[in-house]
């Protein structure tokens, strides 16, 4: 994977820093300029003569969604990895009772909170307050978080897209988004061509000279129902490449010992480990929460359907060479657990040496999760108990997508 | 000073959607996350009541997450995002003859009750945006070019709630 | 790391004085017949002391103030600076009376001072030459000193001979930046163009000569600002709200139309104060 680059949030963190204002300049020039600093104009979406908000929404959406899709078939980024990053996981009632809330607030403030930045960098008073009101709003939701959290943590169906939903390829999904886009956008100019007649007949001059939006070329419009086809087509056109070329799109990571001892002790629900050695031995020991699957049986379980976006780990009687074809077409990432059962035998079935007074904090947190894995494996002594999980589980994730936290 | 005469005309809604369309695109591809706006309000807050009451925010583990092993709570990519949005803005409308201070409202509302809605309804999309970890930037255009199912569930679901109030707040607006 | 010793208040007191120092300089260097600039050198006068405030919150000993100048020491630009702010006042006091009228000054003062005030200001008309130089050349002594005081402390990222021009120049764009709130004219505006040239070249002059400092670990004083802790804040406000923003904008929009004036103006500012709290916090760190 070349993009994105990761050193930018790791240790690059204050270049990306600096990103994040370029990246910022360009969202809020974009929004002012598209109108969005004006709270009559983004209302208007809602009284349906003028669309501007549905198209340059839908219009973004399609945009960057076709422009990823297209990347990451090209083999440019992970398409799922980036997503599980970028997004916050499905808490779908949570999120139409939010949403829901978010646009009774936005048509009462006549801004989102995104735009009331921009209204107010513009000098607008009312989205001045309107950004102070999405603080406000913020704050009394940590006060009174102990009233909502059962609410706040419901319906959690994990990273779930809607290409898992409807079982095709995310291409395709694209492709038929854009298409729906095209679709509806001819609706709106439709749509927005009746209400504003009506709101002319009204009588209310007001309108014809404020609010009512400028009549657009249609050669933009045309352009860009032509570049949204030719980007599905092109979408779509990959799929049938990668298809043919079988799947190629799973390449297996290696996983360290530490790394998995680590995650099967701090987040067991997120990796579904496969132990592919013969069953006997695979009963008599394994890696904790892992499922005996001989290798010739691993068809079986159907992997690429599994949409639950955990990690999958291949664990070997010692190296696996490379990706057996029923676990290449799984969805999320495939991990092949280094130097296979063998490896895990001697890191954590072997009591770890204490790393003495002077060792450095890294030395200690592994000597840690080894002891904890070491005791809790085979019955010894209780070590030293290993630090606690970051937090409870929905929130261990590091933050992602644009607004939440 | 008069500069009436220069505003310029606002783009073609298709090409500023295309024109955000790359914005995303890139901030996905070079940093591997979304556009947003709310989170870092909710920071703006924190850090507010940290300057002024640091007690309580340590207090609150929903607000003392956010300031995790010393961290500031404005140390965030996203606040140095909503920074670059608010510069952003600034420009653009100043150099499209835009920049005034003034407020925007309907025919028939006075200016203080659109500040008092102004107010209100921002406070409802804060406590709205926290509740479905983003607002229409973090949550319905990132996430919902992500194929996000959540996403996209919340964006009908603003549409929704927009169209139920739009009538009983016609006299903001018409 | 260590706690930092010296807070804001050191980084007001040194954005005041250079925008003090901005403002005396730009008092000699243009005509002073429009009516705020006329009133330029009592301005820059009253924002200085404002700054001294808030030196004067951060010492230690506040009573012991008067030791700096019992004590002088030549190679203490500490003792060079107290001396300095001890002669602006008069030199910049004087030399703001020849821009008043006799109608105005008697307006605005009480009875018993007016005798000595007409003299005071009849000298000064006659000395307006000498006070004029006196006071340019206070203005750049400032604006140097401000930078200087951190040079002399022998903190790594503070060990810079560029400081002292650094902030001179930096607080010529702040003066300039203020001025331009209340009045419109190309000429400031070139001034200010050039001014945040030359701060952008320092700027880059000042990194550069601590990339040639080592620290015992290997590392440089640059690391600070070039992805150390304080690379965001320095290259986003300093930078670029500082210093591209206003460059371009007023580019851009030639001549400066109405609002601009008040939002290049801030950036200005925002960029000239940020950049004294980041070198001031940095230096420390």
């Amino acid at each position: 994977m070349i993009f994105p680059f990761d050193s930018l949030s790791a240790h690059h963190r204050e270049f990306g820093l600096i990103v994040a204002v370029i990246i910022g300049f360009a969202f809020g020039f974009v929004l002012e300029r598209a109108g969005f600093g004006r709270s009559p104009k983004l209302a208007a979406q809602f009284y349906l003569y003028d669309m501007t908000v549905f198209k340059v929404m839908f219009g973004a959406i399609v945009t960057a969604c076709l422009g990823i899709v297209v990347f990451s078939q090209l083999g440019l980024v992970e398409l799922r990895t980036l997503s599980n990053w970028a997004t916050s996981e499905t808490f779908l009632w949570p999120m139409i009772v939010g949403g829901f809330l978010l646009g009774i607030g936005f048509i009462i403030a006549g801004y989102c909170p995104g735009t009331s930045a921009v209204a107010a960098a513009s000098g607008n008073l009312d989205g001045l307050f309107t950004f102070i009101g999405v603080i406000i709003g913020s704050f009394i939701y940590s006060e009174a978080f102990p009233l909502f959290s059962r609410f706040h943590e419901a319906s959690n169906l994990g990273h779930v897209y809607l290409y898992d939903l409807l079982h095709l390829p995310a291409p395709a999904v694209a492709a038929a988004v854009a298409l729906m886009a095209i679709l509806c956008f001819l609706g709106a100019e439709k749509v927005e061509q009746y209400f504003s007649e009506k709101l002319k007949r009204s009588g209310n001059t007001e309108f014809e000279n404020n609010i009512l939006p400028e009549r657009h070329s249609r050669l933009a419009r045309q352009s860009t129902f032509a570049t949204f086809g030719a980007l599905a087509l092109i979408a779509c056109f990959t799929l049938f490449l990668t298809i043919r070329n079988g799947s190629s799109r799973s390449s297996a990571l290696p996983l360290s010992q530490a790394d998995l001892g680590e995650r099967v002790l701090k987040e067991p629900w997120r990796l579904r480990i496969i132990d592919l050695r013969e069953r006997e031995a695979c009963l008599e020991t394994r890696v904790p929460g892992s499922e005996c699957v001989p290798l010739a049986e691993l068809t079986t379980l159907a992997l690429s359907e599994d949409t639950s976006g955990r990690d999958l780990i291949l664990v070997g009687g010692i190296d696996l060479n490379e990706v057996p074809a029923a676990a290449a077409t799984y969805p999320g990432r495939v991990f092949i657990l280094e130097k296979g059962f063998e490896g895990w035998k001697s890191f954590a079935l072997t009591a770890p040496n204490h790393p003495g007074p002077s060792a450095s904090p890294d030395e200690v947190g592994s000597y840690r999760i080894r002891a904890a894995l070491y005791s809790s494996l085979t019955g010894a002594k209780q070590a030293p108990p290993p630090p606690p999980p970051a937090a409870t589980g929905g929130t261990t994730k590091k933050k992602g997508g644009g607004c939440s936290g | 000073m008069n500069e009436s005469h220069f505003e310029k005309p606002f783009w073609n809604p298709y090409l500023a959607g295309i024109a955000l369309g790359l914005v995303l695109l890139s901030s996905f591809l070079i940093m591997g996350r979304g556009l947003g706006a709310s989170g870092a309000a909710n920071r703006i807050g924190v850090a507010v009541v940290s300057a002024i009451a640091p007690a309580h925010v340590n207090a609150n583990p929903v607000m003392a997450s956010l300031k995790e092993d010393g961290a500031h709570p404005l140390d965030d990519w996203l606040v140095f995002e909503v920074l670059g949005l608010f510069l952003g803005g600034a420009v653009a409308a100043l150099t499209a003859g835009r920049m005034k201070l003034g407020i925007l409202k309907g025919p028939r509302i006075s200016s203080e009750f659109r500040l008092v809605f102004a107010l209100t309804g921002g406070i409802l999309m804060g406590i709205a945006a926290r509740l479905a970890r983003g607002c229409t930037s973090g949550q319905a255009l990132s996430g919902g070019a992500l194929l996000s199912l959540g996403s996209w569930a919340f964006m009908f679901s603003v549409f929704a709630g927009g169209y139920a109030l739009a009538r009983l707040m016609k006299k903001e607006w018409l | 790391m260590n706690s930092p010793i010296w807070n804001w208040e050191i980084a007001v007191y040194l954005f005041l004085g250079g925008m003090s120092a901005g403002l005396m300089i730009l008092s000699c260097i243009r005509s002073g017949h429009s009516s705020p600039e006329r009133l330029l050198p009592f301005l820059s006068v009253l924002i200085l002391s404002v700054g001294m405030a808030a030196l004067f919150m951060d010492l230690a000993f506040k009573t012991h103030v008067y030791r700096f100048y019992l004590a002088f020491q030549w190679k203490s630009p500490m003792s060079w600076g107290s001396w300095i702010l001890l002669g602006i006042y008069p030199a910049a006091l004087l030399f703001g009376l020849t821009r008043v009228e006799e109608a105005e000054i008697a307006r605005l003062t009480p009875a018993p001072l007016l005798g000595t005030i007409h003299s005071a200001r009849r000298w000064a008309i006659s000395q307006e030459r000498v006070l004029k130089q006196t006071n340019l050349f206070l203005g750049i002594a400032l604006g140097v000193y401000t930078g200087i005081l951190l040079s002399s402390l022998g903190r790594p990222a503070w060990n810079s001979a560029v400081l002292g021009p650094l902030f001179l120049v930096s607080g010529f764009s702040a003066g300039a930046a203020i001025l331009t709130l209340f009045t419109e004219e190309n000429n400031l505006h070139r001034w200010e163009m050039h001014a945040i040239s030359a701060e952008f070249a320092l700027i880059l002059l000042y990194i550069f000569g601590l990339t040639r400092i080592g620290n015992p670990d290997g590392s440089t004083p640059a690391d600070l600002f070039l992805g150390g802790r304080f690379t965001a804040i320095f290259w986003v406000f300093t930078v670029m709200i500082g210093l591209c923003l206003p460059f371009v904008l007023g580019r851009i929009l030639r001549p400066p139309v109405g609002n601009y004036r008040f939002l290049g103006a801030s950036f200005v500012l925002i960029g000239s104060f940020s950049l004294r709290w980041i070198i001031v916090t940095a230096g420390q760190s």
